[in-house]
Order: C-alpha cells, then structure tokens, then sequence
C-alpha cells in the first residue's frame, strides 16, 4: 500500500501545485488517495481520486460508466475500466489527468477488470470473446506514448470478471464468472441453466492452464465474481444466480495448502448479503476481509477463519478499499464515502461505483 | 437502452397503509391468474396435439397451430415476473429458452427428431435434458419449422409425440408456478409478510420493491431479448431471423401481450392508492405508454421477416423509444414516489 508521501513523491511537485486550493488541503490532510470510478450529478460517467474525507482531489469523464480501476506499480498510472460490455480502458496519469484509453478488439469487450504483472510492464484484462462464448486475459504494454495490445491467453472459462496476481508474479488468478453475455443482447444473461464457474491459474508468461477449481454441481449456479489477496490465500465473493438461499456460501478461500474452500457464513449473516457480493477486499494487515453487498445493503468484516466481526448497514453500499487503520474505506450508489464504522461523509452529486483503490 | 435497476432501500418516509393490499392485489389479482391462464393453455395445447397424434388432419394441425398462438400469448402474460418460484428449478428457461444465441438450443431440437431421440417422448426423461428441448421453442419449431407439415401427417409420428410430450412438460411446471403460488409458505408467503428473519423479503419495501422492478426491468428485457438484435441498430444491420416466434409469426402478438401484462399489473398494483394526488401522473403516464407499446406491436398485416425492413420498421424504432420511457418512468420515478431509491451500485451481476 502507498502512502501519502510516496503519493507526494511519484506525483511530484508539478502535480501538487497544479491542484485547486481546496484539493491542495486535502490532500495535505488526508493519509490516503483512493482512486475510483463514479457518476456525477450531471449523469456523465468518471473517475475520481478523493482523499478519506471524500474531498475530492481530481475528477474526469468516462465515455460511460467505468468499473474497476487498478495501478501500474511503477509509474503509478491508473486504469478505469469499462462496465461491461463496455470496450475502453481509460489511462490517467498519477494526479488523474487523462492521458487516452485503449478500446478492446472489435470482437472483445472487456469485464470491468484487470490486474498489472509485478514490474508494471504488462497489464492483464479481463474480456469476452463473445462469438465464441470464451473468456480471454488480454494482454497490453502501456508505454509513454501508445498501448499495445501484445497477446492473449484463455482465461480457463467463461465470463471472466475479477484478476489478480499470485504471489511470486508467476500466475494469474482468473475467476470465471460463468454467465455468458454478448452485446447483441446487452447484459442478458444466456445460459443460467447451464452456467458453470471456477476459478483458474494461468501462467503469466505462456498462457497454459495450471490449475481450476470448480463448485459442486448444486451450485452450478453460485457465480464467483471478485477476488482480493492476502499473502497465501485469496479470497472469493460470489454472487448467487437462483433464488435467494441463506445455505448458498457467498464466500470462499483458495490456497496451495487447502485449495478452494467454501466458507458457510451463518443464515442470519448470508441473508444480510441477499444472494450477492459486489466487493471482497483484505484489510491492510491482511487478518480481516470486508465484504459488500449493495443488494443487501450490508457490509460484513470477517476474520481469516470466516468468523464475523461485525456488519453495518449502509445503502447501496458496493466501492471497498482497505485504509490505514485497518479498516475499510466505503463508497455508495448514494454518494456516502467514509470508514465502514464511522460516520460516512457525503460527496454531494455522487454515485460511487462498485469498486475503489487505495492508492496511497 | 437505458438501464434502470431498483435496489431494495427504504430511503424515505411513505406511507404504507396499502401495501399489504397493494402485494394482495398484485398476488391474487395477477400473479396467480396470470400463471393459471398459461397453465390451462398448456392443458389445451396438449388436448390439441393428443388429438394431432392420434388423427392426423389438416383440421387439427390447424388446431394445434392456433392453440400454439394461445399459448405463446399466455406465458408472454406472466412472463414478465422473473422472481419466487419461477427461478427455481430453471423453470423460466425450461418454458422459453431465449435468447438462443447461434441457434445452439433449434440445433438440439432438429437433431432430436432428425434422430428420433426416444429419450424426448417420455416426461422422465425429457426434463432432464437440455432446457432448449423442453418449451415453446421446441413446440414453436415442431408445429411450425422446415418439415412439419409432411412429418405431422403421419398417425402417432415421432414429431407429433415429441410435441406432445413438450406440452406435457410445459404442463407440469405450469403446475407447479400455480402450486407454489397458492402455497402458504415460501416466496408468495414471504412477499405478503415481510420479516426481518424471512429468506427473500425482510420489509414491506423490499417486497414492493420486488413488484415495481418487474415495471422497470420488463421493458428492458423486451429491449435487450427482443427487439434489440431483430431491430439492429439501422435498417441495414436488422436480423430479420433473429426474432423470437419468426416461424409461426408470433413475435409482435408475444412481445404485444408483454407490454399489455405491464400495463394490466401497474393497473391492478393501483399504485395511486398510496400516491398523493400530485404523483398520480406517475402510474399514469406508465400505463399510458405500455398502450403505446401496445399500438406499436400491432403489426397484424406485416411478415415478422419484412417488417423490420420496410416502412413498418418506424413503428418498431417507436416501440424502443416507448419502452425506454417505460423504464424511466417505473425505475426513476415510481420509485421514487414509493420511497424506493434507484440503486447505482446494485445492478445485477457485476
């Protein structure tokens, strides 16, 4: 995680004394940047970095409603991507100034997500190769002044959503959501019936499949959408395509030693997440993991043995990020942005949307 | 087409004085008539295809084809509910398998009565199969599809027993929607009493909530499965063949029925009873334009296959405008009026 000063550092002092007075003060008071993508009063779609207080530091429009967003590790640039089936990946320099997109292959569109390899030279998308129903990782190198779209692997499923990187940079962790969508229908979802998820490592270098894991046939439909990392275990929400059932594990962990684990919360704490989890994140120690569910206006923290530590109710609440305390940071469809068990702050005109970064 | 998505907040002070009447209403007045009306269509379809099977004639194909019209009429009357009982078991997708994106789930059913697959005559066994086997599609390309008429003509005929054992299964989840709706428990159960400790609605505005989205996404899901890809985005790039029902041209009657059942539950829901006169516009306005949507599929003397490539086309591009309107209004501002708030981050599935 970065701090302030390394913020302060990379941005250097072009950026900082190019800032409003406003967001000068901001950022001189906040211990964190978090980086996200939003909508703004005026319904056009953007991107925004806001100090802890939610003041906001920087702002830009998206073409339509952004996603994720991720950074590259060296250069401190951030990507927001599209919502799918969205096909631009905007790129923003370290104080969010745009500096131009990458629009997916005419025959790609991308899921929302991505991760950068360990050095900052590659960046992984999540995309649907829609004709043919594949889930793809597509591959670009972000230079100074063009992206290249330099590969692509096979993500191991369908309907790839979230991305992370193993530990030791080797693999790439994919999990396919297992609901296949093509533009021609807009979101719709065409093979409920059907749909089967896992979750997938890819060799980061050549692309071959090393390792799924699937779910039982009962759960066929329990989608396993986003991923957050701690040192040896990633964690998995999921969000469940039946009826709502307070039975169906929400959350799940894999790891080397134990491989993927399905982790039964109890009834009366699944119920608060109604079937769905829209963000999953460690805390910054990594002993606690946040998950959100704008469906089920909660946000439950659990340890790493899936025990609860406490819940909060917050509307429409999605956008997670661990923050220094080791807590975390919260946004909402209504513009309420803050600690999860703090008062929240209200960024007037906002709609955060599913996913925010610690950037600092 | 803009999306409009309902999250289940209770984000200001309403009165809710009528709500439980309000979910009654929408219930017993809709829900379950609606199921039940398509029940008694697949009873009659199977009548209509039993009598097929066993005496051949052009007068019961006849028959058989009409009562196909009923039924396809019937479900795009209720099929706009996509919550409870419905989910369960793919029910939805056992009744209608749409989209069929590359044909995958016709390619299943012609190579079944091409190979005369035995095991899709007997209701065991045809339900556990692909879904696409099961519903009106299959029904739709037995009745109607290349070799129908030739192969319907032959007494206790393959095809003609396929059909029948598709009413069949049609029948029997029929059957069980009506079931589980008159039930005292589960979904219809949980919806008329909302408790903090129940599985699906915790509050009263959880459950209207459940009712309005039908309103807000139904239009949507008319859009985005129906209309959106057969309409293309200009005349030059429509998919004449990408409709819903092509062959036995019952696409505008399916997609008419859709928008008369929006416009018949906003009737029945009475949403005014609980709206001060000022916001009456609202349920208003929206059961005014599902009349639109009404007019704009009336397009009885077109081909399915013509009509997005000539001047009736205009009336189709009206219909997208309409069920855009239909959205907001339902999405943003029946919502609103409720003190049910519009949830930006809890679209479904991301």
């Amino acid at each position: 995680m970065w701090s302030r000063r390394d913020f302060l550092k990379i941005s250097g002092a072009s950026f900082v004394s190019s800032l409003a007075l406003g967001a000068h003060q901001s950022l001189a008071k906040s211990e964190q940047i978090f980086a996200g993508c939003c909508k703004f009063r005026d319904g056009q779609y953007g991107f925004a970095l806001l100090s802890s207080d939610g003041d906001l530091i920087s702002t830009a429009t998206l073409p339509s409603r952004g996603h994720d967003v991720v950074q590259c590790p060296n250069t401190g640039k951030f990507v927001a991507f599209a919502r799918r089936p969205g096909v631009f990946a905007a790129i923003f320099d370290k104080g969010g100034k745009p500096l131009g997109s990458i629009t997916s292959p005419k025959d790609r569109h991308f899921y929302g997500h991505g991760v950068f390899s360990h050095d900052g030279r590659f960046l992984f998308a999540t995309e649907n190769d829609f004709e043919n129903a594949r889930g793809i990782i597509g591959i670009y190198r972000i230079g100074e002044t063009q992206t290249d779209r330099v590969g692509e692997f096979f993500s191991g499923g369908i309907g790839p959503h979230d991305i992370c990187i193993s530990e030791d940079g080797t693999q790439l962790i994919i999990v396919n959501g297992g609901i296949e969508t093509h533009p021609d229908y807009a979101r719709t979802k065409l093979n409920l019936a059907s749909m089967k998820s896992n979750i997938s490592m890819v060799d980061i270098t050549h692309g071959d499949l090393k390792q799924s894991f699937g779910l039982p046939a009962k759960l066929h439909q329990l989608s396993l959408r986003h991923v957050a990392k701690s040192k040896d275990t990633i964690w998995i929400g999921s969000q469940f395509q039946g009826q709502q059932d307070p039975n169906v594990p929400l959350v799940a962990k894999l790891s080397a030693r134990n491989g993927l684990e399905l982790i039964q919360l109890d009834p009366e704490l699944n119920r608060k997440l109604n079937g769905y989890v829209g963000s999953i994140e460690v805390s910054a120690v990594g002993d606690r993991i946040a998950l959100s569910s704008p469906k089920g206006n909660h946000v439950l923290v659990i340890d790493q043995d899936g025990n609860h530590l406490h819940s909060h109710n917050i509307n429409d609440v999605c956008a997670l990020a661990p923050n220094v305390d080791n807590s975390f940071q919260v946004g909402t469809g209504a513009g309420s942005f803050g600690t999860v068990s703090q008062n929240l702050n209200q960024v007037d005109g906002f709609s955060f949307d599913n996913h925010m970064i610690s950037t600092a | 087409m803009r999306k409009i998505a309902l999250a289940l907040l209770f984000a200001s002070q309403a009165s809710f004085s009528y709500a439980d009447a309000l979910v009654d209403r929408v219930i017993d007045q809709f829900i379950v008539p609606g199921y039940t009306h398509f029940q008694e269509q697949a009873v009659a379809q199977q009548s209509t295809l039993q009598n097929l099977c066993t005496q051949p004639s052009t007068e019961n194909l006849d028959a058989a084809r009409t009562q196909f019209g009923q039924l396809v009429e019937g479900w795009a009357g209720i099929e706009m509910v996509r919550f409870g009982p419905v989910i369960d078991d793919n029910r939805i997708d056992r009744i209608l398998f749409w989209p069929d994106r590359k044909s995958t789930g016709l390619k299943q059913i012609q190579r079944a009565i091409y190979n005369e697959d035995q095991t899709v005559l007997a209701l065991d066994s045809l339900t556990q199969k692909s879904v696409a086997l099961q519903g009106v599609n299959a029904l739709e390309f037995i009745l109607f599809g290349t070799n129908a008429y030739e192969q319907l003509a032959t007494e206790d005929g393959f095809r003609c027993r396929y059909g029948l054992a598709v009413s069949a299964a049609m029948t029997e989840v029929a059957s069980q929607l009506v079931t589980a709706w008159t039930a005292d428990q589960g979904v219809p159960l949980e919806l008329r009493h909302p408790e903090p400790t129940n599985d699906h609605y915790r509050s009263i505005a959880e459950a209207k909530a459940e009712i309005v989205a039908v309103l807000a996404h139904g239009p949507g899901i008319i859009f985005d499965t129906r209309l959106k890809n057969y309409l293309g985005s200009e005349q030059s790039k429509a998919k004449p063949k990408a409709a819903l029902f092509w062959r036995s041209g019952l696409t505008f009657k399916s997609m008419q029925a859709n928008a008369r059942s929006l416009g018949k539950l906003a009737t029945i829901a009475s949403f005014n009873d609980e709206l001060h006169e000022d916001k009456h516009w609202i349920a208003d306005s929206y059961v005014f334009e599902t009349k639109n949507a009404v007019r704009a599929t009336s397009l009885d003397d077109v081909a399915v296959l013509d009509a997005v490539i000539s001047k009736s086309r205009s009336k189709l591009t009206y219909l997208e405008v309409v069920l855009a309107s239909l959205s907001d209004i339902a999405g943003t501002d029946l919502a609103a009026a409720l003190g049910l708030s519009t949830g930006f981050s809890s679209l479904d599935g991301d």
